[in-house]
């Protein structure tokens, strides 16, 4: 059980790949999705995505040439349900504010 | 963990940081965009209340406001929900402004149940919002 709560943890300590967590939401994303909304290389995105991978927290699908990350169905630690939460609710409101401020320049 | 558990996104709107910040700030325009009802007054000590489409509930208090700069609020959904606090940040940017928000919980829960922080600040912000 500690092997596992640790390499949750360390998976979890790094900023950008709880970024990436958060960046998934619902439908996965591959490496070249997330390296292009990040400011680190596709490269280190792979690295970072097969230390999520190790500790559990996604789960790969190969999709053609690429591979596709998925938060994982079990149970997600705390942490991360809120991150994967709380980003998909700003994603959510930021397109909504976006769409209204398209429709009406005037606002 | 040492590190904050956050949430940051932000937009870049084609308005000028004044026209921003009432996005941001007035319910008239946060009704549009953030939630189905809204109640937030940009005044340090303000109750928050906002209610979503699904009916959710948060209640919460504004922190810190620095017109038309920075607004800062914590909030949680009762009756226990974890709070967290939100930054909604307001820059000028060529051809309009950029707005950028960041959300963090305050409350930062073991992989393994326990709580290990923050329990304080959840009393002191249930308090506020009674």
């Amino acid at each position: 059980v500690s092997d596992a709560v640790g390499a949750t943890f360390a998976a979890l300590a790094d900023p950008s790949r709880r970024r990436m967590l958060s960046m998934m939401g619902g439908s996965g994303a591959t490496a070249t999705e997330l390296a292009r909304q990040l400011p680190i290389t596709r490269q280190a995105v792979a690295k970072h995505l097969s230390q999520l991978a190790s500790a559990g927290l996604v789960a790969p699908t190969r999709e053609g040439r690429e591979t596709r990350y998925r938060v994982t169905p079990e149970p997600l630690e705390d942490a991360v349900a809120w991150i994967v939460q709380a980003g998909g609710e700003w994603d959510d409101r930021l397109a909504r504010l976006g769409a209204y401020v398209g429709d009406d320049r005037t606002v | 963990m040492a590190d904050d558990t956050a949430v940051e996104r932000e937009i870049t709107v084609p308005v000028d940081p004044e026209r921003a910040w009432e996005l941001v700030t007035e319910t008239e325009h946060l009704e549009h965009w953030f939630a189905e009802q809204v109640e937030l007054d940009p005044t340090p000590g303000a109750p928050v209340r906002v209610v979503g489409d699904d009916g959710g509930e948060r209640h919460g208090v504004v922190e810190e406001v620095d017109a038309p700069r920075r607004l800062r609020f914590v909030w949680y959904a009762p009756p226990d929900g974890p709070p967290s606090s939100v930054e909604i940040e307001v820059t000028p940017q060529e051809g309009g402004s950029r707005i950028s928000v960041v959300e963090r919980e305050l409350i930062t829960v073991h992989a393994v149940g326990e709580v290990v922080g923050g329990g304080a600040a959840q009393q002191d912000l249930f308090a506020l919002a009674a």
